[in-house]
């Protein structure tokens, strides 16, 4: 009979209480693990969407992404030009809003404009080389609504190779089928980009964005001479006002900001009139007009928004740089995640402090009678840690193997939309941290134990 | 009776100087010793005989270091308790004394041979522990009750395991506090003789509290206290 055999029969001579304590903890454990590997499996899917590129993307400063991005066409000689640039490819993309009549919220689908000569070209070229059925687009399908489009895409319409669906209202012609087994990057329909342009109402005088295929080994050169090639230039900062659906001459969210100030300043919900566009853009267009801000608005003019400083009027990522620019953007979903997970943590002490409580009060008895027989402090102090600890780390152990059971659960019933990852770190950290929970959990109460006099704690008995 | 300590023998394993322990009730407070001076020779057998309220079992806890005096000193060989470290102290009660309670006091999760060996869990067992605890519940009779839980054992049984509890350790010193008080008359003769025997074995001082003087005869020196005070003592 060890003092870890003897812990162990305290903690089952009260099964109920033990159970609800091991509960609480449990349960926190379990949306600690859920929570963190939303945040890992985000992280996990950006390393591997982005670590897949192997050239640079040249887009419109501040652009989240090249939906959101416009750039010159007459840019594209110039970075074609740049030492080291292998291939340049020009981009266009759409959203798309509408398939097969339904409406498109989440996971969001993009139309991608491919200009098919140079993407061919491409040593790596992402979704052509993760072809799963039919073919990628050739010379042949220029100008056409011949498209590519991914597993969880067809999956999601009930699309094969062959068939044909409307998105956006234009009719489409499947050839293709790519799975990148990204549910970040399996968003995109491919096209042609003359065709996307036809659909999106952008011009040839514009692109979303370019992709860069650098030489060997020069990936980091080359955006440096990219950026230093157009420092200096006036630069149009990407600003999220600037974003349209497409026959819309407004911002969606700007019209329904003005709409609701009517509503409120009026008391009727009055439309907005449209304005004249200025260039028939599309999605993602930048602002080229400050009249679109509407009359009386101080919105920043096209002019206040154009400056000159020594900033580069492009900004050229590479995957890593776009795997920094998400773990940004995910920043805060981390804080959030450690308030939440900090929220039921705290139940979860409050629990096992309580449960200590009750059962040292419940054993003052015994804990005197243990003392009378030469028990030291220091042996109270670490039968009652130790019980603490022992509901820590049983609690932790089924915690962390329930959550990482849910997260595969979540994986394979969601495996198109989401990918979380509960890593073995992250396992291993959920069971250390709550046995270190429980021990902290038992410390108060077992002080207060240990402190007491024999007789005291048998006579409050 | 001299109760000067200055004049006590050197022979005395065990001494109070004015004891006084006052206990609080609400806003009131209770004299439970009220200046008691007394010694305990070594390998005696001894009683404090007493009615209720006298005081004789907070003497008890107090001269086991269970609880502290007020005021007074209490001497274990040449070193007061009242000096002693907390660390001290638990060793005290854990190589010095053996301490049999009056309502058994074994721990209801435990088998009869773990609460006899419970002093040293922390320590961990040795088989030569382990063996003597059981040969000591064999003395007392229980050699066939090892695993039985407190639950399924009688009274008698029950007080049984904790002199072997008591006695494992050694002690130069066994408290007992009314160890037949929840016995009946057979019984309580049975774990007498058990006790009487076990102390001819050990050559402990043994100090019991009882206010039953049918079992006087067993000991070497009797000490009648009254009202928190030493009333007198005698050689049995």
């Amino acid at each position: 009979m060890g003092l870890l055999r003897f812990a162990c029969s305290n903690l089952l001579s009260s099964k109920v209480r033990s159970s609800l304590a091991l509960l609480g903890l449990t349960v926190a454990i379990i949306g600690m693990v859920s929570l963190f590997s939303v945040v890992a499996g985000l992280h996990r899917m950006t390393d591997e969407a982005f670590g897949r590129l192997r050239g640079v993307i040249v887009l419109q400063p501040g652009a989240p992404i090249p939906l959101f991005s416009r750039l010159p066409s007459a840019w594209g000689s110039e970075i074609a030009e740049v030492e080291g640039v292998e291939i340049l490819c020009p981009e266009v993309w759409q959203r798309a809003n509408v398939i097969e009549g339904k409406m498109v919220i989440s996971p969001p689908r993009f139309i991608f404009g491919v200009d098919i000569e140079t993407w061919n070209r491409l040593d790596h070229a992402l979704y052509r080389d993760d072809l799963i059925a039919g073919r990628f687009l050739e010379e042949q399908d220029r100008g056409t609504s011949r498209t590519v489009i991914s597993r969880s895409i067809a999956e999601e319409f009930n699309l094969a190779v062959g068939d044909r669906f409307v998105t956006n209202g234009i009719e489409l012609e499947l050839i293709g089928i790519y799975d990148t087994k990204s549910p970040m990057i399996d968003l995109s329909l491919l096209l042609d980009i003359s065709r996307v342009r036809e659909m999106s109402g952008m011009g040839p005088e514009s692109v979303s964005a370019y992709y860069v295929q650098p030489a060997a080994g020069r990936q980091d050169a080359v955006s440096e001479a990219i950026r230093e090639r157009f420092r200096g230039r006036p630069v149009e900062m990407w600003l999220p006002s600037d974003l349209k659906l497409p026959g819309s001459g407004s911002n969606p969210v700007e019209s329904l900001m003005q709409r609701l100030d009517g509503l409120l300043k009026r008391g009727r919900f009055e439309p907005v009139p449209e304005e004249a566009e200025p260039n028939g853009a599309g999605s993602g267009e930048p602002a080229q007009n400050g009249a679109r801000n509407g009359p009386g608005r101080e919105q920043p003019t096209f002019d206040e928004r154009l400056r000159v400083d020594d900033s580069t009027a492009v900004d050229v990522r590479t995957a890593e740089e776009w795997g920094a620019q998400v773990s940004g953007m995910t920043k805060d979903l981390d804080y959030m995640m450690m308030v939440l997970t900090g929220v039921a943590v705290t139940i979860a002490v409050l629990g096992i402090v309580n449960t200590m409580l009750m059962s040292v009060s419940e054993r003052i008895i015994e804990i005197g009678i243990l003392k009378a027989n030469g028990w030291s402090r220091r042996n109270v102090l670490t039968l009652i840690a130790g019980e603490s600890g022992l509901l820590g780390l049983v609690g932790g152990c089924l915690g962390a193997t329930i959550g990482w059971g849910v997260t595969q659960g979540i994986n394979s019933v969601w495996s198109d939309r989401i990918q979380l990852y509960a890593s073995p770190g992250l396992l291993l950290f959920s069971i250390g941290f709550a046995t270190v929970l429980g021990l902290l959990s038992g410390l108060y109460p077992a002080v207060w134990a240990m402190r007491l006099m024999p007789m005291d704690a048998i006579r409050r008995g | 009776m001299d109760q000067s300590a200055d004049h006590l023998p050197a022979c005395n394993v065990l001494r109070a100087e004015g004891i006084r322990k006052i206990h609080p009730r609400g806003e009131t407070e209770v004299a439970a010793l009220r200046g008691v001076d007394c010694a305990f020779v070594e390998n005696t057998f001894n009683f404090i005989l007493g009615p209720s309220g006298s005081g004789k079992s907070s003497l008890l806890y107090l001269l086991g270091a269970l609880d502290q005096p007020t005021s007074g000193t209490i001497w274990f060989r040449e070193r007061a308790l009242s000096s002693l470290s907390p660390a001290e102290c638990d060793r005290y009660r854990r190589e010095e004394v053996g301490f049999i309670f009056q309502s058994f006091n074994l721990l209801k999760t435990l088998t009869a041979l773990d609460n006899v060996l419970v002093p040293f869990l922390p320590q961990g067992i040795s088989r030569e522990l382990r063996e003597r605890a059981v040969e000591l519940l064999r003395e007392v009779g229980l050699g066939h009750r090892l695993d039985h839980r407190p639950s399924q054992l009688s009274g008698g049984e029950q007080q049984r395991v904790a002199i072997a509890r008591a006695l494992l350790k050694d002690p130069k010193l066994v408290l007992a506090d009314e160890p037949t008080g929840e016995l009946d008359t057979a019984t309580g003769a049975e774990v007498f003789r058990y006790l009487r025997t076990l102390h001819r074995q050990s050559r402990a001082t043994v100090i019991v509290v009882t206010h039953d003087r049918r079992y006087l005869e067993a000991g070497d020196r009797l000490m009648h206290l009254r009202d928190g005070e030493v009333e007198r003592e005698e050689i049995l």
